[in-house]
């Protein structure tokens, strides 16, 4: 459903929303791939959202970096992102920014902290991080 | 086919009185909508089970089984099971019992005898039940060694009246309700472990809990927790007199004449329709789903339903609303002891000033880690982002939280009706919920959450969170209220033995008899009143 640039942006969205520090990030976890399926899914009615989010993000770093935003660095990726959560855009968003990126801040989480079986939290690492045992 | 009796619905009341009938030498039609569930067809999916529905569930309804919701601005939503606006309860062999953490709590002596006690404030429709809590009692003693109760009996003793001990000794104390156990003390409340629905020690053939990690929400690895799929439904098929059918839908009750039912109309998951003719018909399909039922059952003799004489059916939906306060306490708590609660204190159910009833206050069962990003981080922490991350890091090993259901002070503008213009998938108007909770309710709730806070800053927390609840409709898993039971026809909608008034042979047993329904989860009391009804109506067949 994304070309390649869509997807690389979506990736560098993840890795912004759960970065790697001393213990695994969004990316670790797998949470980009949750989210393919999660669109194919029960996600499905996010997808055109999905669409405009990343297109919209690539016209921003456009605009501020002239560059993709899957190349800024972490910090200019972190601040870009701060600032469309807080009105401040150029492109076109034709939903609400600060709201399509609380959302996908929620599906990112959803597949960082829920049970691997659905297909993120790869090697329950978000698990090893906060201390939760799934036991039976 | 013909029956003694057919019950609809196979939750908490429904196996209790198929159980008992069939047991008295009863032959019984056991009609049930969702299928059976358990550990083996358990996913454990940490977004579709039932404490978090978030895109399904793991029990029932399935699609084509809609409802419609008015929220507080009158907008009108067509809701699914899955979304918190359908107040689902599970559909399911055994109901909400096979997914639930099982607090087993008796309601308290005033919680039978709000009006009296507190007078009826304007706007609601507080008021007594038509039996008190000796005529319940020996009830909750038969559903707690029957079903497989575990908790404090020395201390319950002293909160209630109580004959028996419990069967098994409360679950262990995690090392949260340790902390809670000292600030409780500092505090000067009497405190407990609640009762829960869960074997601590080998019970009724099956093994004891495991104390693993996944309790509420899901159904259990080792079949330690008890409901009726687990004791009353198989003791009913044991009996040969019982028959379950899973899988169908009751479209109607049919009647023989103005005040007697001769069977019931259901449906199977391919839509063909059958009948099935009995002397007697139990509904027991939770409070939401029975009202909708008598609704759909209009004959020219009830023109507005069976039991709406009085323009009461439906009406007097509650549930509980839940504050709660939720802290960070400075040294890590977590002890990966399932089910996880295991404290509580009932010292704020009555006698708080200027406050109608109040309610019990418990830790809570594990969390899920997800359950906790989505429900309990405080409003001010960034939901992505290093500090995101960070806050989940620091806060998840170390946090505390109180909460517990407030006595809901019922109104009639809270209530089931059904929607002629949505229909499910056999073509029949779908509940309607609308109404909200009574402003009383929300005062409670609002001296509760104090109580919580207070709770947990005893307790040491560094920081604490949360708001009282606000204004919506109160209903969910612990929905009841809808044909509540009454001596005078013109204000209930069945008599004080659960039949409807001015039939012969319809009864009710399930929360929708509840005419209050306690600061308490009410499953226990739901149970208790089915035993009470059941062994009425095989009394009285003597």
């Amino acid at each position: 459903m994304f070309d390649a640039l869509q997807y690389a942006t979506l990736r560098a969205v993840v890795d912004c929303m759960i970065p790697r520090d001393d213990t695994p990030g969004g990316i670790d976890a797998g949470v980009d791939h949750y989210l393919l399926g999660f669109l194919q899914h029960d996600g499905s009615g996010f997808a055109a959202l999905y669409l405009a989010v990343l297109d919209a993000l690539t016209q921003e770093a456009q605009a501020r970096h002239q560059c993709n935003f899957a190349d800024l660095s972490a910090a200019d990726a972190e601040a870009l992102l701060y600032d469309i959560a807080h009105g401040q855009t150029v492109a076109h968003w034709p939903y609400q920014s600060a709201q399509s990126l609380a959302l996908i801040a929620e599906h990112c989480a959803e597949g960082f902290y829920a049970d691997p079986r659905q297909g993120g939290n790869r090697d329950m690492v978000s698990w090893r991080m906060i201390g939760f045992e799934e036991r039976r | 086919m013909n029956y003694d009796a057919i019950v609809i619905g196979a939750g908490a009341g429904g196996g209790i009185a198929a159980a008992l009938l069939a047991e008295s030498g009863a032959r019984v039609l056991l009609l049930e909508r969702g299928s059976p569930h358990s550990f083996a067809t358990e996913k454990t999916d940490h977004l579709r089970n039932h404490r978090l529905s978030q895109y399904g569930q793991n029990t029932g309804p399935g699609p084509g089984n809609p409802r419609v919701f008015v929220d507080t601005h009158q907008h009108t939503h067509v809701v699914q099971p899955h979304e918190g606006h359908y107040h689902n309860n599970a559909v399911t062999v055994g109901g909400g019992t096979v997914v639930y953490g099982g607090q087993a709590w008796r309601f308290l002596p005033d919680d039978f005898a709000m009006a009296s006690r507190y007078g009826v404030p304007k706007g609601s429709s507080l008021a007594d039940w038509p039996i008190g809590y000796a005529d319940l009692a020996p009830y909750y003693e038969r559903a707690e060694h029957e079903i497989g109760i575990a908790g404090d009996s020395a201390t319950s003793a002293l909160v209630w009246p109580r004959a028996k001990a419990y069967p098994m000794p409360a679950v262990p104390m995690t090392r949260r309700g340790q902390v809670l156990r000292s600030a409780a003390e500092r505090l000067g409340w009497r405190h407990f472990t609640p009762p829960l629905a869960l074997n601590t020690q080998p019970y009724l053939g099956r093994q004891a809990c495991t104390g693993c990690t996944l309790c509420v929400g899901f159904a259990c690895h080792v079949d330690a927790k008890n409901g009726t799929h687990n004791s009353m439904i198989p003791r009913a098929l044991a009996t040969g007199n019982c028959t379950l059918i899973t899988k169908v839908h009751v479209l109607r009750i049919d009647m023989d004449d103005a005040q007697s039912a001769k069977g019931v109309t259901y449906a199977d998951e391919h839509g063909i329709h059958h009948q099935a003719t009995a002397g007697l018909v139990m509904v027991s399909a939770g409070a939401i789903e029975t009202a909708r039922l008598l609704f759909n059952s209009a004959t020219s003799a009830h023109p507005n339903g069976i039991g709406n004489h009085s323009d009461q059916l439906g009406r007097h939906l509650q549930g509980h609303v839940y504050p709660r306060a939720i802290g960070i306490l400075p040294d890590e708590v977590i002890d990966h002891q399932g089910p996880g609660v295991s404290i509580c204190t009932t010292q704020f159910n009555h006698g708080n000033p200027d406050i109608i009833g109040g309610g019990m206050l418990a830790d809570e069962f594990i969390t899920l880690p997800i359950i906790f990003w989505k429900r309990f981080l405080p409003p001010d922490v960034p939901r992505w982002g290093k500090a995101a991350k960070d806050f989940m890091r620091y806060a998840y090993p170390r946090f505390i939280d109180v909460t517990g259901p407030i006595q809901d002070i019922p109104n009639p503008d809270s209530r089931v009706t059904v929607d002629t213009a949505v229909r499910d998938r056999f073509g029949l108007p779908v509940a309607r919920l609308s109404g909200t909770v009574h402003p009383e309710s929300l005062r409670t709730a609002a001296f509760m959450f104090e109580r919580a806070r207070e709770w947990i800053e005893a307790a040491g927390v560094t920081r604490w969170w949360g708001t009282p609840p606000t204004l919506g409709l109160s209903a969910s898993q612990h929905q009841a209220g809808t044909c509540r039971m009454g001596d005078d026809p013109a204000t209930s909608v069945t008599d004080r033995w659960g039949k409807i008034h001015g039939t012969r042979n319809i009864y009710v047993a399930d929360g929708s008899l509840h005419v209050t329904n306690g600061g308490f989860n009410p499953f226990l009391t739901i149970m208790a009143n089915a035993f009470r009804v059941t062994d009425g109506i095989i009394q009285r067949g003597k």
